[in-house]
């Protein structure tokens, strides 16, 4: 093959008749294809979520190992020899049980099969922290599943209502609006619960988001939107059980967790019922279905919390693909022109992480801004998490986006999948998106082809 | 090493990029930079391998079945002993199939609603005693549990118990029933592995078939070559610093712990890694059904003296696993040495795919 290489460089040397034809580029494109700076990975196949990062140390690499066995690691009804303390309520029972090849779960069949969904709730109001206040009887999250003879907290319904969307060309796309219900529930919910869904999204790059300088977030906010472009931009502040104090929010679809760490120490709580030092207490605990005993707390060593969100924290991001491609070279452009970069922040340095020098002082190209951003009525949950409004969600890093399908075999998108494609996810946006939104549907079908090529090529 | 291989890839194809966009009319670059065409290896390893390993499972675990409703009909010695070899028989294609955990196989949950482990021994237990909730124990019942109360381990433990030692005089009725059942699951998820794939199914073959043409995941045939490569650096890992590992050294180095071998009742174990690195040799050679094109000829294209290298070290692999005295439990404290010979040569397999082979097919 070496031999082919060399004989199509010396052809192209001598094809090339006129050099001054001004052929477009995507800016910085070397640089832009190591999306995850030097942590990069070139794999662009099924397990292209699964890398560790490439630039890790010995001792690194040993932790985040450590970290992956940690990550599907099932856990079990208590007492157990091996991996005790499911439950009692709970929606899966293993990290890798939501988070599929570390990639995005797919909207399930069947809403109470095991799957990444499920239902936040809350009561209007506040709790000591200026979160979500938590519903009597169910916490601030709806398991739908329970340990053999314990009944779940809720079984979770939906049913859809069209939304069509007309194109400038007369095409027409027909959203799909979930409007989710509860079929059953063990006790009756307070009336005036609130819920927002949730499907587990990758969990790729995280380090190099955490690693990100909180005043080049903040620089990004414009909350009076001084520069009169339509586009706001607002920093979650949330409660840090870790630190106990007020933290820029980064992680969760609404920025409501402040590290990796505190987002994985959650997850394993309310989505499994593993209690660990920085959640002690049972998501089910004082509730007449739930789990009385205390003694075994916390159900996680603080090493095998630490190695979890370490693994999080140093997982590859793979490197984008064909920007060389003259559809994709377009589809940049338009990604410009439409101003999908004004959130979609394109580029970012990292700071210093402590004791990850490989994911600090990196170019990282996740294209999100990390803030938050009203996206429209038709996005809403209607339920405020710390500074997020009922309308707002964080912008989403769009790395490795186009390799969904392969990894995961569907493209459902957004925070409850409804969006069954890219296209359908770009339609989906609104409030300060709005005027992007309908600037896509009045491209032709070849551009709109275009830029959907460029989004996945990232 | 690898991040060097990818580097230097990078580069290359920036070189060529960089050439492209400085010419008028690059229209000719594709055909310069096209693939040899890998069709007959990838038809042969999905077709022949992969299929055929699937269709060996899918059949077993009738076998399987039939085994356990002939000892539910006639509790004896040796219908136990019959459904004890036929859980065997159907954890080696199982075993030789984990080389490839990619496609439906993960995309519809049917490796954790097989083989997930620990058991849950609680749940089971409450299950069997329920007799007011749940009179009988059926196929639908078994099929709403959580992965860990179902599957291989799960059939492993009722059949052997936690020792290893049951006796016939052991088995329950209601252990029984829920042998059945969760024997009929088992079937029930294997044959919607093995139609998932199948041409006249599923089709999930069609992928490796038309790699590279529109219609399949896979962009190139490089990508699905891809996806062979890591599935059996994905299961050389697995075996080396998962299987063996936490069993000999514990969780975090704490010390040898048997609890956490996987298939501990049965003491399967070395017969289970053996098989698994069987599935990369089988792979790697094209060889299931029949003897075929693999992963092998496309190394050997460019480098023969690395394609035998690998296969003799495929060989020791398996050889070592096999040269453990003894049981895999005992073994992680009597003969820790041949224990960690097998590991060193299952990393060494896990070395030469990560460092040598991955980046060959990357670079193709």
């Amino acid at each position: 093959m070496k031999t082919v290489y060399l004989l199509g460089i010396i052809f192209l040397l001598t094809s090339c008749q006129n050099d001054d034809n001004y052929v477009p580029v995507i800016p910085n494109a070397n640089e832009r294809e190591l999306a995850g700076g030097e942590t990069t990975v070139f794999s662009s196949g099924s397990f292209a979520f699964e890398n560790p990062a490439t630039n890790l140390s010995a001792d690194n690499l040993e932790t985040h190992l450590a970290g992956d066995a940690q990550f599907e690691q099932a856990f079990v009804t208590a007492p157990a020899t091996v991996n005790p303390g499911l439950g009692a309520q709970f929606n899966h029972v293993s990290c890798v049980g939501c988070h599929p090849k570390d990639g995005r779960a797919p909207f399930p069949d069947d809403l109470n099969s095991f799957s990444g969904f499920f239902l936040r709730v809350s009561i209007p109001g506040t709790n000591a922290n200026r979160g979500p206040n938590p519903a009597p009887g169910f916490g601030d999250q709806l398991a739908n599943h329970a340990v053999f003879g314990k009944t779940p907290e809720v079984q979770f319904a939906v049913s859809y209502e069209d939304i069509p969307v007309n194109f400038a060309d007369g095409t027409v796309v027909t959203l799909k609006k979930p409007i989710y219900s509860i079929s059953e529930s063990y006790i009756p919910l307070p009336g005036n619960a609130l819920f927002s869904p949730r499907l587990a999204p990758p969990v790729i790059g995280l380090g190099l988001l955490e690693a990100i300088p909180e005043m080049d977030i903040l620089s990004k906010q414009d909350l009076d939107d001084f520069d009169g472009d339509g586009i706001s931009g607002k920093a979650n502040y949330v409660w840090d059980p870790e630190t106990q104090t007020t933290k820029l929010g980064r992680f969760g679809w609404k920025a409501s967790a402040p590290s990796v760490l505190v987002q994985t120490a959650g997850a394993y709580n309310n989505d499994m019922g593993i209690t660990s030092h920085l959640f002690p207490i049972e998501s089910s605990y004082g509730q007449s279905n739930g789990e009385l005993e205390q003694a075994d707390n916390p159900e996680i060593t603080k090493q095998i919390l630490d190695e979890a969100a370490f693994y999080c924290r140093t997982l590859a991001v793979p490197a984008a693909r064909n920007l060389d491609d003259e559809d994709v070279i377009a589809g940049y452009q338009l990604f410009e022109d439409l101003k999908c970069a004004s959130c979609h922040t394109q580029r970012h340095v990292t700071g210093t992480f402590s004791g990850i020098p490989e994911i600090s002082n990196q170019t990282i190209y996740p294209y999100t801004d990390m803030l938050l951003h009203d996206m429209g009525e038709d996005l809403a949950d209607g339920r405020s998490d710390f500074l997020a409004n009922g309308n707002e969600w964080k912008t989403r890093p769009l790395w490795g986006i186009g390799l969904t399908q392969l990894v995961n075999g569907h493209t459902d998108f957004l925070h409850d999948g409804r969006a069954k494609s890219v296209e359908e996810a770009i339609l989906w946006h609104g409030g300060e998106a709005q005027k992007s939104k309908e600037d896509y549907t009045k491209l032709t079908l070849l551009e709109r082809e275009q830029l959907l090529k460029f989004v996945k090529s990232i | 090493m690898k991040y060097f291989f990818k580097l230097k890839s990078t580069l290359i194809i920036f070189a060529i990029a960089a050439l492209t966009f400085s010419c008028s009319d690059d229209n000719d670059t594709e055909e310069i930079v096209e693939q040899s065409d890998y069709n007959e290896h990838l038809t042969n390893i999905a077709n022949n391998v992969i299929v055929e390993t699937y269709r060996d499972l899918a059949n077993k675990a009738t076998d399987l079945k039939n085994e356990v409703i002939d000892l539910q009909g006639d509790i004896s010695a040796s219908n136990l002993d019959n459904a004890r070899q036929a859980w065997r028989s159907t954890r080696e294609p199982w075993e030789k199939s984990e080389g490839f955990l990619f496609g439906p196989v993960d995309l519809q949950g049917i490796d954790p609603a097989i083989d997930s482990w620990p058991v849950n021994v609680v749940d089971m237990d409450n299950l069997l005693s329920d007799t007011v909730n749940f009179p009988a124990i059926t196929e639908s019942i078994i099929d709403a549990q959580t992965d860990e109360a179902k599957g291989f381990h799960l059939i492993e433990y009722l059949l052997w118990g936690i020792d290893g030692n049951k006796q016939v005089a052991d088995l329950t009725t209601r252990e029984l029933e829920y042998l059945v059942a969760a024997c009929e699951n088992l079937e029930t998820k294997t044959a919607e592995l093995y139609d998932a794939w199948r041409a006249d199914s599923g089709n999930h073959v069609a992928n490796f078939l038309n790699a590279g043409a529109s219609g399949s995941i896979y962009v190139s045939q490089k990508s699905a070559l891809e996806d062979l490569v890591d599935g059996m650096i994905t299961i050389a890992d697995e075996v080396a610093n998962g299987k063996i590992e936490t069993p000999l050294n514990g969780e975090n180095g704490a010390g040898f712990d048997p609890t956490q071998e996987e298939s501990r009742f049965s003491h399967n174990s070395k017969l289970d890694f053996a098989n698994n690195v069987r599935s990369i040799s089988n792979v790697y050679n094209g060889k299931f059904s029949i003897d075929g094109k693999g992963v092998s000829d496309v190394v050997a294209e460019s480098n023969t003296t690395l394609d035998g290298t690998f296969k003799t070290q495929l060989v020791e692999a398996i050889q070592a696993i096999e040269a453990i005295p003894g049981t895999f439990t005992d073994a992680i404290s009597d003969n820790r040495t041949a224990v960690e010979n097998a590991q060193t040569k299952v990393r060494i397999v896990q070395e030469t795919l990560e460092s040598l082979i991955k980046p060959l097919i990357v670079n193709l």
